[in-house]
């Protein structure tokens, strides 16, 4: 999946404004997701496959918010794997930060 | 018909298995000393070669990077954490500092460095490993 098409999916969530490496002046929920590397699978001295790595990263001032549930559907309806997944509590700013490594 | 092998650090678990030796403490803290050296040096290059990206480091987070004291048990296996650990200078925990490399925060996109770590120290790990295993089979220990 190229870059473009990872922003169109991320821009499907309703209600979340979709940033590139960095949010200017972001308010409310929003995304921010970058071009992290590549992962390969090399076969018969080739490269037989090779996948996207993305770091997506949501961030929310509510509590129980239940756009992770939406981004996590959506990224699967787009065949786009979530290979690792954490959430953190931002004491300074009081956002809840959902952070999302994909391939795709 | 194909055949398949397990190679790689599955396969190193079921060579201890085979062999009973699974549950040889002695020999299986010395491999995971061994590997865990391996990935703890990955660790401080990945985070100076991150750091150094943004030009600002005291080294101090990479040169705390080390393994857990206490090898952990996992059903029937060994194993140990490595993660950088204590305070900087400011009093700020290590590891909260390595969680925003990797993951990031507001305002800062993360690096998922460890992702890149991880994958670099695998091989050279499960090699470390293996060739203590070696060593003992062999009898030098």
């Amino acid at each position: 999946m190229t870059p473009k098409q990872l922003k169109a999916v991320l821009n499907t969530v309703p209600g979340v404004a979709v940033y590139h490496n960095k949010a200017l002046k972001a308010t409310g929920e929003y995304i921010v997701w970058a071009e992290v590397g590549k992962s390969r699978l090399s076969a018969d001295n080739i490269t037989a496959e090779a996948a996207h790595r993305y770091a997506v990263d949501f961030f929310t001032p509510e509590e129980y918010s239940e756009k992770p549930a939406e981004i996590e559907k959506i990224l699967e309806e787009n065949d786009i794997v979530i290979t690792d997944y954490a959430v953190d509590f931002e004491d300074d700013t009081g956002r809840t930060h959902y952070a999302y490594t994909v391939e795709g | 018909m194909g055949s398949m092998t397990s190679s790689g650090l599955t396969g190193l678990i079921d060579e201890l298995k085979d062999l009973g030796e699974l549950d040889n403490g002695e020999l299986t803290g010395k491999m995971l000393n061994a590997g865990a050296k391996v990935v703890s040096d990955e660790w401080k290059k990945g985070i100076k070669r991150t750091l150094k990206k943004g030009g600002r480091s005291t080294g101090d987070m990479a040169e705390s990077v080390a393994p857990s004291k206490k090898i952990e048990r996992k059903g029937d296996v060994s194993a140990t954490t490595i993660y950088p650990q204590g305070k900087d200078r400011k009093g700020v925990r290590n590891a909260e500092k390595a969680f925003i490399l990797h993951y990031g925060k507001s305002g800062q996109v993360g690096t998922r460095f460890v992702d890149d770590v991880e994958a670099a120290a695998e091989d050279a790990a499960v090699e470390a490993m293996e060739q203590v295993f070696d060593e003992y089979k062999t009898g030098g220990k």
